[in-house]
């Protein structure tokens, strides 16, 4: 599967060297390796993890297509073992957010889902209870913040079990932030990278 | 007794004719058969308000104005127009209507001029200052029988022994599109047509692309881009005014404002009027198109692959339907591939009437793998759940007979009244999709959406189904495909009915490109049979939307 993967990659992406690192790390690391007991690296990780805090806008050249959203903001506060992540996909005057509020102490966090809007091409859609069950964790030091989302989509036929693994990683001087997803149901990962959006000058603010 | 039972037989009788003329009844005069002759002007690229646009309103107006009784004059639109139709359809013209078109040279309004000045009885002056001007003087040269012209192009007009007839200069300025429109409609209002009311919106600021105003004047109809979003309440309480006031069943011909409000918000308002939204504002040549009948020796025939009471046995598979549902004339028609594979394309009905030979240009046109349907979800474009239930009935038998002169089997749904592709939901209540199955006995099936949504039901042998996929214009192949391979895996019960929408300008080549794509089997098969096939086995669980969808009114 993993050698698979990366074959496809290699011959239909033109993704950078550090991408392929990132991915094979990620796709290397089963999803249980992020519950709590196992991850040591967790506690010790908040001086690089802090240097997600701000925000971060997508970089549309180097991501995969974000179609139909034309635009996709995150928006990280950490402190300690919280990590408060705001995602806003837009397309013009629409638009949807979503915050992750997620507790790193907890095995298991519960976010609410009330929408999909990661690929709303397909004919998939938030259900159930609404929820997503988030397992989070530091790797690599604090440069690696791996979600492991568990969540129900209905379909046509019914409901499907999903997971969804996604890693943000931070480039070394902390300018860049790519974001790798491997979804259970889909044959090729997503890669989404971010650059940072520059505070506003202190006079600028309202 | 007797005269009693005689007299409510004829009621019901006019009743019912009334109601299969009410399509009918929009329909312009037709002549007996297309002139030998008529004049072509080439129109240039620039479509700027500070660049050719005082020219081309100019030749527009003339347009609708020579061609109130008659088709004369035609506009070679430049080839990045949305509608590419427009050029095919002089070789059309030429070969199965014998007719010959005298070229003149590109935004040649004085010798427009020259040929078509009889037809006018003046010139109205619009203000280069103030862009609503602009409409507002394409409905008094509608009402007034004038060209409209620039400051600039009065002494062409007058040259050519034109009077003025209404000058707008200065009239507006400072003022915003609520009191401009107001004064219009209370200056000719009521002099306009009941029949059409035309929405010059589209494009905005610098650019203007008033593509149907010839019909507009033709049919001496009110102009305006008047806003249906709350955040402009002058403007709507205003565009409610008028829409109260027009026909029963009429059209609202045109596109909404691109700056002002969405989409959405605009055809949801004209259907909550029963009225019946037919796009675009650019869509070009109407005042001649028109009047165009069919030729003697053709009829609208589909091409289906099976009979109406057909029963097909699916096999454990994946069957895959691709349609196109932008209108044939801005899409994918004349673009690579065409042919490659079965392939849908939703029919603009009311083009029957409005453009009867682009309608026959496609019908001849067709190779045996494109299969038509009716829509969007009744004669026109309208959202059903924005049509009041009183309202409903009567559009919908006007969709029939469209439907039925059309020869076409299979009625086409969407309704952004609650939702987008973005946000939202597309679906249809219980009570609606009920609605539909009882005005539509005869069709072998529905398709609901736009972009995806999750509507499904069978009942007897017409399925319901909504899409399953979107395909983006902007979606790289291999996105695509991974795409439907996701889709595949969502849904492992065989067979799996996937039905996907094609955007727009995407090619059929691009379509059996991402098909080829696939590491799993799937079968394309033409959407007759793909309907046919999901009527045997329903493996789709029957869904209507819930209470507890999430709406969003298209802010």
């Amino acid at each position: 599967m993993t050698v698979s993967l990366l074959s496809v990659l290699r011959s239909s992406l033109a993704l950078s060297a550090s991408l392929l690192v990132a991915i094979a790390t990620a796709h290397a690391s089963p999803a249980s390796a992020v519950a709590p007991t196992a991850s040591p690296s967790r506690a010790s990780a908040t001086a690089t993890a802090a240097d997600f805090n701000g925000t971060w806008k997508i970089d549309l050249h180097r991501s995969t297509e974000l179609s139909p959203w034309k635009s996709l903001e995150l928006s990280f506060d950490i402190k300690g073992d919280h990590v408060v992540l705001h995602r806003v996909f837009a397309w013009g005057r629409r638009t949807f957010k979503e915050t992750l509020d997620l507790n790193l102490k907890q095995e298991v966090n519960l976010v609410p889902t009330p929408w999909w809007p990661d690929n709303r091409h397909l004919g998939a859609y938030s259900t159930g209870d609404h929820t997503k069950r988030v397992r989070v964790a530091w790797l690599d030091g604090g440069r690696l913040l791996r979600l492991s989302s568990d969540l129900t989509l209905e379909t046509q036929q019914g409901n499907r079990e999903v997971n969804i693994l996604s890693d943000y990683k931070l480039s070394a001087n902390g300018a860049v932030l790519m974001l790798t997803e491997l979804r259970s149901t889909r044959n090729r990962p997503i890669v989404y990278v971010f650059t940072r959006v520059a505070a506003a000058p202190a006079s600028a603010q309202p | 007794m007797k005269l009693l039972a005689r007299l409510l037989r004829t009621a019901a009788l006019s009743a019912a004719l009334s109601l299969v003329a009410s399509a009918s009844g929009l329909e312009p005069r037709k002549v007996d058969r297309a002139p030998a002759q008529a004049t072509l002007i080439p129109l240039s690229e620039n479509w700027r308000m500070d660049g050719d646009i005082p020219t081309h309103a100019l030749i527009l107006s003339l347009q609708g104005l020579a061609n109130r009784e008659s088709p004369r004059l035609y506009l070679e639109y430049p080839k990045s127009w949305q509608w590419e139709i427009v050029r095919p359809l002089v070789g059309f013209l030429e070969r199965r209507h014998g007719m010959r078109f005298d070229r003149l040279a590109e935004n040649d309004a004085a010798g427009a001029l020259q040929r078509f000045s009889r037809f006018a009885k003046g010139y109205v002056v619009w203000d280069r200052e103030v862009r609503s001007s602009l409409l507002v003087a394409f409905t008094a040269a509608g009402v007034l029988d004038g060209v409209v012209v620039s400051e600039e192009l009065i002494p062409l007009a007058e040259k050519h022994g034109l009077k003025k007839l209404e000058d707008l200069r200065g009239r507006f300025r400072g003022q915003p599109d609520h009191q401009i429109y107001r004064w219009a409609k209370d200056a000719y209002w009521s002099r306009c047509s009941r029949d059409y009311y035309v929405v010059l919106g589209g494009h905005a600021g610098m650019e203007m692309q008033p593509g149907v105003a010839d019909f507009a004047i033709k049919a001496r109809a009110f102009c305006a881009d008047l806003s249906a979003n709350p955040a402009h309440p002058e403007e709507l309480a205003l565009l409610n005014e008028l829409l109260a006031q027009q026909n029963p069943g009429s059209v609202v011909l045109g596109w909404h404002s691109y700056a002002k409000d969405t989409e959405g918000q605009h055809t949801t308002l004209v259907g909550n009027y029963g009225l019946i939204m037919e796009g675009l504002h650019n869509v070009p040549n109407v005042s001649f198109t028109c009047q165009i009948p069919l030729t003697p020796d053709f009829t609208f025939r589909n091409n289906h692959s099976v009979a109406k009471d057909t029963r097909l046995k699916p096999e454990k598979k994946v069957y895959v339907a691709a349609l196109a549902t932008d209108s044939m004339g801005i899409g994918a028609w004349t673009k690579p591939g065409r042919g490659k594979i079965p392939y849908g394309w939703q029919v603009l009905m009311n083009w029957v009437w409005m453009n009867p030979p682009a309608l026959q240009f496609f019908y001849e046109d067709k190779t045996p793998n494109d299969y038509f349907i009716g829509g969007l979800s009744g004669p026109g474009y309208m959202y059903p759940k924005s049509i009041p239930p009183d309202k409903f009935p009567r559009l919908m038998a006007s969709a029939r007979d469209l439907m039925a002169r059309l020869d076409l089997r299979v009625m086409e749904i969407m309704d952004y009244s609650e939702g987008n592709r973005h946000v939202g939901n597309t679906d249809l209540p219980k009570e609606i999709v009920d609605r539909y199955y009882h005005e539509f006995p005869d069709v072998i099936g529905f398709i609901n959406g736009y972009g995806s949504a999750r509507t499904f039901d069978l009942r007897d042998t017409r399925p319901f189904l909504s899409y399953e996929y979107y395909l983006d214009v902007e979606r790289p192949e291999d996105e695509a495909a991974a795409d439907v391979e996701e889709l595949i895996q969502l849904n492992p019960r065989r067979p799996y009915f996937l039905l996907m929408h094609i955007r727009e300008t995407n090619t059929v080549e691009k379509v059996a490109s991402i098909l080829g794509r696939l590491s799993e089997p799937v079968e394309v098969v033409p959407l007759d049979v793909f309907l046919k096939l999901a009527a045997a086995e329903k493996t789709y669980r029957t869904n209507y939307q819930k209470p507890s969808d999430p709406v969003d009114l298209n802010p």
